[in-house]
């Protein structure tokens, strides 16, 4: 069972943080969290995925890069234990993490749902959205065992 | 035969983590003043500036080194904004002066009444961009936390390691009077593990410092009637892959920033990674330091951690590391700091360091930037200009 302190809290995040500002080229990923879907950039022409979005591919420069749905579940490629809150309100510890999506791209997000110590690289982790409002945010959690 | 480029004239102000009893301009003013007089030059020397202009007034659209041309009441031939600091900047300059647009640049830059108290969450300009990095509670250090973490995982470089190389950049910012600072420590290893977690694995005694100041360097190839002995710029250049901090951190993708760069720089500069007898890296971690020595082929990939171990880059070591006690001791200053590691190389090969003299020092190598950067600069800076 999930101890609370370690869950994502709505109200926290409202006095805490720095709010996304989606611009005409992030709205389809903003729209697709609406949506329940975490969606990445893929180019057309060579199949690269990019991130963080882009006017074109970061590989080959094609233009265009189309909007496909990811797995939403990866690895634990990074992680950071933040102790010492950047901005007042925020609430600490908490994780900030790097995941390695199955399809091989990589996205910052927060680590929530678990005690910030049982947190380790590789770990298996799971897409979990949250409505902060005028955004839905994509946290991730560890994913549970088979 | 490239025409020799050299830096005549350094200057710093007083520095501290907060200065609240002047201003931005008064300071870079102090220091642009400063570093000519340090040359034996005057404002009628000057034709170009690389040089921030923190307001009051000035434009938003254009660089902000053209108000200096105002300021100074003389025409300039040439400005630079790309980055009005360090070896970029010097690169910039050095560029220009042997393209015939100027021959005198002061680069110059600081910062005052700025912060928020100490105790105060930290510096703005840590924290960008609020779609995929800032709203996670993602800040510069945090970045470069998210590197070493995985050089760890893949190389099992320790925290000991890094809390050396930590505690030795210190050590040597404590007999630094110009060092923020000036006169803490001595520390120890443990000392540094025993300070708080900030973002891990980085502990706060493994992390630049904020503070206020300012500095500035004259860059010229006018190279007669000199006050003091000039330091030649013998190479300089960046490598660019991203702006800065607005990607997640790969190390894969980023971990080797600076590898094709330093490669050129060394060409350029006709000398071999062995010619270096003092390093100026840019240490946001410490945990830099230990990947700028195999980026830069002093050791193989993962054996940095190995490599700083003991008294290799300790003042009396054969690698003498961040010598006024870098960005953990020494001053951080928004942008300026690159600069300021540019004025200690030239300090040390001018032999006027004092108690942390590297005996010798003929050349010197300064960097900035690194992977969550999204850039790496280095300057190669030599006695002879052959």
């Amino acid at each position: 069972m999930t101890a609370p302190e370690w869950d994502f809290d709505v109200d926290e995040w409202k006095q805490g943080r720095l709010h996304p500002v989606p611009t005409d080229l992030t709205q389809p990923y903003w729209q697709g969290l609406r949506d329940d879907k975490l969606l990445v950039q893929r180019c057309r022409s060579c199949k690269q995925y990019i991130f963080r979005p882009e006017f074109a591919c970061t590989k080959c420069f094609a233009p265009d890069p189309e909007w496909v749905e990811s797995s939403g579940a990866g690895i634990l490629y990074a992680f950071s234990i933040v102790h010492r809150p950047p901005r007042p309100g925020m609430r600490t510890p908490f994780v900030v993490g790097v995941v390695e999506l199955a399809e091989g791209w990589h996205m910052m997000t927060n680590i929530v749902g678990c005690d910030p110590d049982e947190v380790y690289s590789s770990m298996p982790v799971v897409l979990r959205t949250a409505d902060v409002g005028d955004v839905v945010l994509p946290l991730f959690e560890r994913a549970a065992s088979v | 035969m490239k025409r020799p480029v050299a830096v005549v004239g350094v200057y710093e102000t007083r520095q501290a983590k907060r200065i609240t009893d002047s201003t931005a301009m008064a300071l870079i003013t102090e220091a642009f003043r400063g570093a000519l007089d340090d040359a034996g030059l005057s404002v009628s020397d000057v034709d170009g500036v690389a040089a921030e202009w923190p307001g009051p007034g000035g434009s938003d659209v254009l660089p902000g080194s053209m108000d200096w041309a105002h300021q100074l009441g003389r025409p300039l031939s040439w400005i630079s904004d790309t980055i009005t600091a360090g070896p970029v900047a010097l690169a910039d300059a050095v560029s220009a002066i042997r393209n015939g647009q100027c021959s005198t640049v002061v680069i110059a830059g600081g910062q005052a009444s700025a912060l928020p108290q100490p105790g105060a969450n930290v510096a703005a300009y840590t924290q960008f961009e609020n779609e995929f990095i800032g709203v996670w509670g993602a800040t510069t250090p945090t970045e470069f936390a998210l590197i070493a973490r995985r050089h760890m995982d893949l190389f099992g470089t320790t925290p000991e390691q890094i809390a050396h190389v930590a505690a030795t950049i210190r050590n040597n910012g404590r007999i630094n009077p110009s060092a923020v600072m000036y006169r803490r420590g001595p520390y120890s290893v443990q000392d540094v593990l025993d300070s708080p977690m900030v973002c891990s694995p980085m502990h706060l005694l493994e992390l630049s410092l904020v503070s206020e100041g300012a500095a500035a360097m004259v860059v010229t190839d006018r190279l007669d009637s000199l006050k003091k002995e000039p330091i030649f710029v013998l190479g300089a250049g960046s490598e660019i892959r991203s702006n800065s901090y607005l990607n997640p951190p790969v190390y894969e993708e980023v971990g080797d920033i600076g590898r094709d760069l330093g490669e050129r720089v060394f060409a350029n500069a006709c000398r071999g990674i062995e010619d270096i007898d003092v390093f100026e890296f840019y240490d946001p971690t410490a945990f830099e330091v230990i990947r700028q020595f195999e980026v830069l082929g002093y050791c193989k990939e993962g054996e940095g951690g190995h490599f700083v171990e003991g008294g290799r880059i300790g003042l009396n070591g054969s690698h003498p590391i961040n010598t006024d006690g870098g960005l953990l001791s020494h001053a951080h200053l928004r942008i300026t700091q690159m600069t300021q590691k540019v004025i200690e190389a030239v300090q040390q090969l001018r032999g006027e360091c004092g108690p942390r003299q590297v005996q010798g020092a003929a050349n010197a190598l300064v960097s900035a930037g690194g992977p969550p950067a999204g850039f790496y600069s280095l300057a190669i800076l030599g006695r002879d200009s052959s």
